[in-house]
């Protein structure tokens, strides 16, 4: 996360739209990536950002403090990310959208592990892989991460536990 | 390596470099200018510890057009702080008349310091709601446009979320209006408006007058839109209660068909707005 200043918070909560604006220049790649994890769909990772910036410009008043943003606003993703694949659950073809669409993850340009990985990940449901992605790809210790799911503690390290258990389970298998 | 260290490699390998369309950011301040939900600018004057805010939200709704010929007062509005005065006497307004405002009765409103007449065909809700994660919700009447609020209970990690979640969407069909009028207070007040003060006004804002005082005045989008036409209103009405004087905010989207007629019946409004003026309370004699 990018730090973001605590006046510009401070303004946008005060309904300052050029304030808002800059954070959505400020926090849009970041987001979309984290969006992106969990939905695995360029499209549906940016109708995730848009909304989750919808809803913090429409609750930002309910934003105690400016330092709470980077959490808040973290928790506002997952939640829009969560709620795509749950309005347009689809069965896809597990990477090749991602691999048509994003630079990097061309299958000539990855090691094989590491698309099968990939792929493992892919085939887990979307809690799973948010659970993965905020600690494994945001980097978030466990107590942030439970935040971020608005889960308790206890259900965030169980939630992990089987995440990794059934991505393995994934690596087993063949697609 | 160990597996979480494969799947964090993996994942920052692929993830790392995507990147959403250019446009993305665009579209996002778009839609958001485009739902308006509030224009003010942050306000230096007030400290951290303003930032209570205390938001006074109501809502008007209207029926669609083709209620409209119902006609009658719209139910609902029993509180004793609403009058609903079908009357067939125009608004006094000249904006009114230059707009050829409809002169179906009016219904008058009058709260919290703010005296105008609306469209009596209109439906009132009435939502105070405090932001300052007490709720206090009142529904007046049927509509529309609603706030509805959902308690947020944070699990025991979850140190940052709390209180209550109250979206404030509008949710206007075509050939509907709706207005919203808000109280603003700590960070949200902008204070004494100074027409000469030009560089207070963002882009697109203009200097009017509302109710003898000095307001500004925005207009976005259209009305063939899907988002529908913005209009807003940042008002200041001085010495309007004990506390001094209030900030408000009237934003109204307007979704064709009937666009012209919506737009004179609110411009009507915002033309016959008047402010209280708060005089204290004459001494009581109190019994020796």
């Amino acid at each position: 996360m990018v730090a973001i200043a605590g006046n510009v918070v401070l303004a946008a909560r005060s309904g300052d739209a050029t304030a808002f604006a800059t954070l959505v220049h400020v926090e849009t790649p970041a987001a979309y990536r984290l969006a992106l994890s969990i939905v695995r769909s360029p499209v549906e990772a940016e109708d995730a950002v848009q909304e989750a910036f919808l809803r913090a410009w429409r609750d930002i008043r309910s934003l105690r403090e400016a330092e709470l943003w980077p959490a808040w606003f973290r928790r506002l993703i997952v939640r829009s990310a969560l709620d795509q694949t749950r309005r347009r659950p689809r069965v896809r073809e597990v990477g090749l959208e991602l691999a048509a669409e994003m630079p990097g993850l061309e299958p000539a340009v990855q090691p094989a592990d590491r698309l099968e990985l990939i792929a493992a990940f892919d085939r887990l449901a979307p809690d799973d892989r948010a659970i993965l992605a905020l600690r494994f790809f945001a980097d978030l210790e466990l107590p942030d991460a439970a935040a971020a799911l608005g889960i308790p503690l206890g259900t965030a390290k169980s939630r992990l536990h089987r995440a990794l258990e059934r991505l393995r389970a994934q690596m087993r298998q063949e697609p | 390596m160990k597996p979480e260290e494969r799947l964090a490699d993996a994942l920052h390998a692929t993830l790392d470099p995507a990147r959403p369309l250019p446009d993305l950011e665009d579209r996002i301040v778009e839609r958001v200018s485009i739902r308006g939900r509030r224009t003010v600018r942050f306000n230096p004057r007030f400290g951290v510890a303003g930032a209570a805010a205390l938001l006074l939200v109501v809502v008007l709704v209207p029926l669609a057009l083709s209620l409209r010929s119902n006609g009658g007062p719209a139910t609902g509005e029993t509180a004793s702080d609403f009058t609903s005065m079908p009357t067939s006497v125009p608004t006094t307004s000249t904006e009114a008349t230059a707009t050829s405002a409809p002169t179906e009765g009016l219904a008058q409103f009058h709260r919290d310091g703010l005296a105008f007449d609306y469209p009596v065909s209109w439906k009132l809700n009435v939502v105070e709601v405090n932001e300052h994660y007490i709720l206090v919700l009142d529904f007046l009447g049927t509509g529309l446009g609603q706030v509805i609020c959902t308690a947020v209970t944070p699990g025991p990690s979850d140190h940052f979320v709390s209180g209550v979640e109250c979206p404030m969407d509008f949710k206007v069909d075509p050939g509907q209006v709706e207005i919203r009028l808000e109280q603003l207070v700590g960070l949200a007040d902008r204070g004494p408006i100074d027409p000469k003060d030009a560089k207070a006004l963002a882009s697109g804002d203009e200097y009017v007058t509302v109710g003898g005082q000095p307001a500004i005045f925005r207009a976005d989008g259209r009305a063939d839109s899907a988002s529908g036409l913005t209009l807003s209103w940042t008002l200041w009405a001085p010495e309007n209660s004990r506390f001094g004087g209030t900030s408000y905010l009237l934003t109204a989207i307007i979704k064709a068909p009937g666009d012209a007629q919506m737009r004179a019946q609110v411009e009507a409004l915002t033309a016959s707005i008047q402010y209280d003026h708060y005089q204290s309370p004459a001494p009581t004699a109190s019994p020796s």
